[in-house]
């Protein structure tokens, strides 16, 4: 039996911390990785210490969206949120299909439509990986 | 007196307390031989090591192995030489190689392991660990993968304990540390803190330690084991190593479930 196949779908900190980091150019300064339960799971930035914070809050605001969503006519599962903020924009975009979510937090020069750009890319990326482990 | 303990779902260790009372000794060799000593995996036998009767404590001895030698002759013996703190410090070592000489040349054609062992320290925890890490059938498998996973979640060590005697039955130890009573520290830990779990009703599933040098998880693992996860890396979210506990659950329950095929069924494992 090849007992390494299916230990290998686990997540290495290491590399994950790296991934998250490449978004962290031209204006982005942090991204995350949160629970649906909006714990942090990983995060790669600069300048802050509250992300803990920022991850609990980001996950209830996609949670209250998508409550909501179920009164809406039409029936597409959120895709994507992006705020714009006194002091910064957000976007927070599905990340695998187990209910982790991406967050990522710009400075207001960053356009909402780069920062939409960039988060749908990176949850393309990780969805290999990120579609094949349990999270709860 | 006799008592039966459950290990890892499917052995079961029978223990025979004689007390050193002679009417046992002669009762068990008599009448109840046969029952005793078929299909035997593993004897321990534990010596006294303050007994003044060295003669009769080695005919005993010899005597069980008469009886393994006819009904189990496949069964691995160890034997603890106990009471060890009873002992000058300095003279523990020659003492116990000289008992250890004695055993190995009057075990023969069997094989014996032997052991120091005293409840005073971590000796008699690491006896019980060694034994227990023999009976495990598929042990350096379990090994192997358990380094792979210490790996992958980027874990200083990774330890599994057996879910009723919380007895350390493998571990993979990526930092060196330099305590080396810490497995039955833990243990203990652990032990009492089930023990005022179930006072209150409530069964121990997890724990989380935390501090700025380390974080430390202790979960349910396999339906036999609990696995013990320590990170020095203190900037890895908690819930990224839970994750990976979680996502390594299935596999090393599927490593059991063979292990268990691979023993005979209905097959008695007599200790």
């Amino acid at each position: 039996m090849n007992g390494f196949s299916a230990i290998d779908i686990m997540l290495n900190p290491h590399d994950l911390t790296e991934i998250l980091g490449q978004a962290n150019t031209g204006g982005v300064h942090s991204t995350l990785l949160v629970n649906p339960h909006g714990a942090l799971v990983a995060f790669s930035g600069y300048g802050d210490n509250a992300v803990r914070v920022k991850a609990t809050i980001s996950s209830n605001i996609w949670s209250a969206y998508e409550h909501s969503r179920h009164n809406a006519i039409d029936d597409d599962s959120l895709h994507c949120l992006i705020m714009s903020c006194q002091t910064g924009n957000v976007a927070i975009h599905h990340a695998g299909s187990s209910g982790l979510l991406l967050c990522m937090f710009a400075d207001k020069t960053v356009g909402h439509g780069m920062l939409k750009a960039k988060i749908a890319a990176m949850a393309k990326f990780l969805n290999g990986p990120l579609n094949t482990i349990v999270v709860s | 007196m006799k008592k039966k303990v459950l290990l890892m779902g499917n052995l079961v260790l029978n223990l025979w307390d004689c007390g050193g009372q002679e009417a046992f000794m002669e009762n068990y060799f008599a009448s109840q031989r046969d029952n005793i000593f078929r299909n035997v995996e593993v004897l321990i036998y534990v010596f006294d090591v303050e007994s003044r009767e060295l003669e009769k404590d080695m005919h005993y001895y010899q005597t069980c192995l008469e009886a393994i030698l006819q009904n189990s002759p496949s069964a691995k013996i160890f034997c603890l030489i106990h009471k060890m703190d009873l002992v000058q410090e300095d003279q523990r070592d020659i003492v116990f190689r000289d008992r250890e000489d004695d055993l190995v040349r009057l075990s023969k054609p069997l094989q014996c392991a032997c052991f120091k062992t005293s409840i005073w320290d971590e000796t008699l925890y690491k006896a019980w660990s060694s034994i227990m890490y023999q009976l495990i059938p598929n042990v350096q498998e379990l090994e192997t993968n358990l380094a792979r996973f210490a790996e992958i979640i980027n874990a200083d060590e990774v330890l599994l304990f057996e879910k009723a005697t919380f007895l350390v039955i493998s571990h993979n130890e990526r930092r060196k540390h330099k305590d080396i009573h810490r497995f039955e520290k833990i243990s203990n830990i652990i032990k009492q803190f089930k023990l005022s779990c179930s006072k209150v009703a409530a069964s121990f599933q997890s724990m989380e330690v935390r501090n700025n040098c380390f974080a430390a998880f202790i979960e349910v693992f396999t339906s036999n084991t609990y696995v013990m996860v320590i990170m020095s890396d203190t900037s890895i979210p908690s819930e990224l190593t839970l994750i990976n506990i979680r996502n390594a659950r299935k596999h090393f329950e599927k490593l059991e479930k063979l292990d268990k095929n691979r023993l005979n069924a209905g097959r008695q494992w007599r200790v």
